[in-house]
């Protein structure tokens, strides 16, 4: 019961940052996202301090928007700068009657603030940490885990980042036109796909998935298929993607949060809905021009999900789709993935080669799953005293509790042989 | 069943050195005490105080006074209040316990309400 308040309150919070930001950005116009930074922060404070004495109300979202937006007009009350606020709702009336198409098209402050960060003077990973840092509220830590980078390294980027869009303020952050949506497209894809990864798959702290981040990420794409400006066939093949997986979610995990792995899920529960959509997308995604990455994940995706007997997934297929991602989007995680392949279809051997290759790479070797792989590979393998010490090193690492558990298992099995 | 006050005791800087994950983690823990207590039926309001001294008004012969503080310091204020539901002081005692506050805070005190019927 008060785990379901605490993930609400998770979801809430994760949730509202990035709109209220968005909401408050197209209120204040995008000049004062700073302002609207803080603002979001105190407004998040306050309200949940005031929830610890009165639980939560019955409009949680609603009662941050007010009190975010009551807090920027003190604030700018306070500084005495009505003229800027003149000033800023005169910019905006110019940037939308100069803009081919006015952001509002879009219909979503979050879509906004996502085509907002992916200004040209920013490069792609600053643009990236700062759609997932700004408008979805994720923390260095967060970022740093998703984009194989340190925290501290993270912190300097959105430090960075932010130091730009102050610089260039004028004519940084200014309602994208339409050719800046088109030109973007690809980096805001790469942002959902990403915010998708977090929910999907985040290894840090308790709750083994976001699945709220989840859902969000399919929605905002939908959105983006939904607007003539703004639909592709990369689009549905990241929605195909988003939904084959977030479809598998009910089954991930026990009532008590243990993780369940691939092999032994449950498939009664999985979303036959979602899947119905998700192979929906993978069809329209067929009128691409070129093949990409959200291709070939969405069809890998696709193979774990067809409904064959759970032990006669096509690792075939999947080795040969995973070789050609390795060629489009080569990555040590994609390395990794190969490497489990190779260990489902027996080739041990191939799948230890391919795992040597990634021991120098330091972002693995600070990546718990790199260890469980390692693991898993020398358990098959019968070395017993190497999986143990492999299974301590991943538990060195962030990993949730969940899977903790299992290790801690796994480890007091082998002390038993 | 009376209705008992708990009133919590304070300390103004007890965010100031948190992160925001750390300060929601704390608050989360409060927010599912109230939650939980509120389903039970035990749990029935609270209000956050804002953190400053207030205002104390004292009336002399001819006038009445208001002055800022009967604070020398702001080591401590009251934070807020809750009111329970309990049959006694040891039930509200118990209950009190549990809450939240005594790991994040030092102290609080309870009082009950006087029932009329």
């Amino acid at each position: 019961m008060s785990t379901d308040i605490k993930t609400k309150i998770d979801k809430i919070v994760r949730r509202e940052h990035g709109r209220l930001l968005a909401d408050l950005v197209t209120r204040l116009g995008p000049n004062s996202i700073e302002l609207a930074e803080d603002m979001v922060q105190e407004a998040l404070s306050a309200g949940l301090q005031q929830w610890e004495y009165s639980g939560l109300p019955d409009n949680p979202a609603a009662w941050l928007n007010k009190v975010a937006r009551n807090k920027a007009y003190d604030q700018l009350k306070k500084l005495n700068k009505e003229i800027l606020v003149q000033t800023v709702d005169d910019n905006l009336i110019q940037s939308h009657s100069s803009s081919v198409i006015d952001c509002s098209n879009l219909n979503d402050p979050e879509l906004e603030l996502f085509f907002m960060c992916c200004q040209h003077k920013l490069n792609q990973k600053e643009q990236l940490s700062l759609i997932l840092n700004l408008a979805s509220g994720f923390t260095a830590k967060e970022i740093a885990e998703l984009l194989l980078s340190t925290e501290a390294a993270t912190a300097k980027l959105l430090a960075r980042s932010k130091a730009k869009l102050h610089i260039d303020r004028p004519t940084l952050l200014k309602q994208p036109n339409l050719f800046e949506i088109k030109s973007n497209l690809k980096t805001v894809h790469k942002a959902i796909y990403l915010l998708f990864t977090i929910g999907y798959s985040s290894t840090g702290g308790q709750n083994i998935m976001r699945k709220d981040i989840a859902f969000e990420a399919l929605r905002l794409i939908k959105l983006l298929l939904s607007n003539s400006h703004t639909t592709s066939a990369e689009g549905h093949a990241i929605a195909a993607l988003i939904c084959f997986q977030s479809a598998r979610l009910p089954a991930r995990t026990t009532d008590n949060g243990e993780i369940i792995l691939l092999k032994d899920q449950d498939q009664s529960l999985w979303d036959i809905q979602l899947i119905n959509e998700g192979f929906t997308h993978l069809s329209t995604s067929k009128n691409a021009s070129h093949l990409t990455r959200y291709h070939l994940e969405a069809a890998i995706a696709s193979i774990h999900i067809l409904p064959n007997d759970k032990s006669e997934i096509d690792w075939k297929t999947l080795n040969n789709l995973y070789k050609k991602l390795t060629i489009i989007a080569p990555s040590p995680t994609i390395t990794l993935n190969c490497a489990i392949v190779e260990m489902m279809l027996d080739n041990l051997a191939a799948a230890e080669a391919l795992l040597d290759t990634l021991s120098n790479n330091k972002h693995m070797t600070h990546y718990a799953p790199y260890y469980l792989v390692k693991g898993e590979l020398y358990e098959r393998l019968g070395r017993h005293e190497k999986a143990k010490n492999q299974y301590n090193l991943a538990l060195q690492y962030d990993i949730n509790l969940p899977l903790q558990q299992l290790l801690e298992n796994k480890i007091s099995d082998f002390a038993l042989d | 069943m009376s209705n008992f006050a708990l009133l919590l005791n304070h300390k103004p800087d007890r965010y100031d050195n948190l992160n925001e994950n750390e300060m929601i983690e704390i608050v989360k823990d409060y927010i599912a005490w109230v939650e939980e207590l509120t389903t039970k039926g035990i749990y029935q309001a609270g209000e956050k105080l804002i953190p400053e001294v207030g205002k104390t008004l004292v009336r002399t012969a001819n006038t009445i006074e208001v002055h800022d503080s009967p604070f020398t310091e702001l080591k401590e204020i009251l934070g807020g209040f809750m009111i329970i539901k309990a049959t006694d002081y040891n039930h509200a005692i118990e209950i009190a316990k549990t809450c939240p506050h005594l790991i994040h805070n030092e102290s609080l005190q309870i009082r009950q309400i006087h029932d009329v019927d």
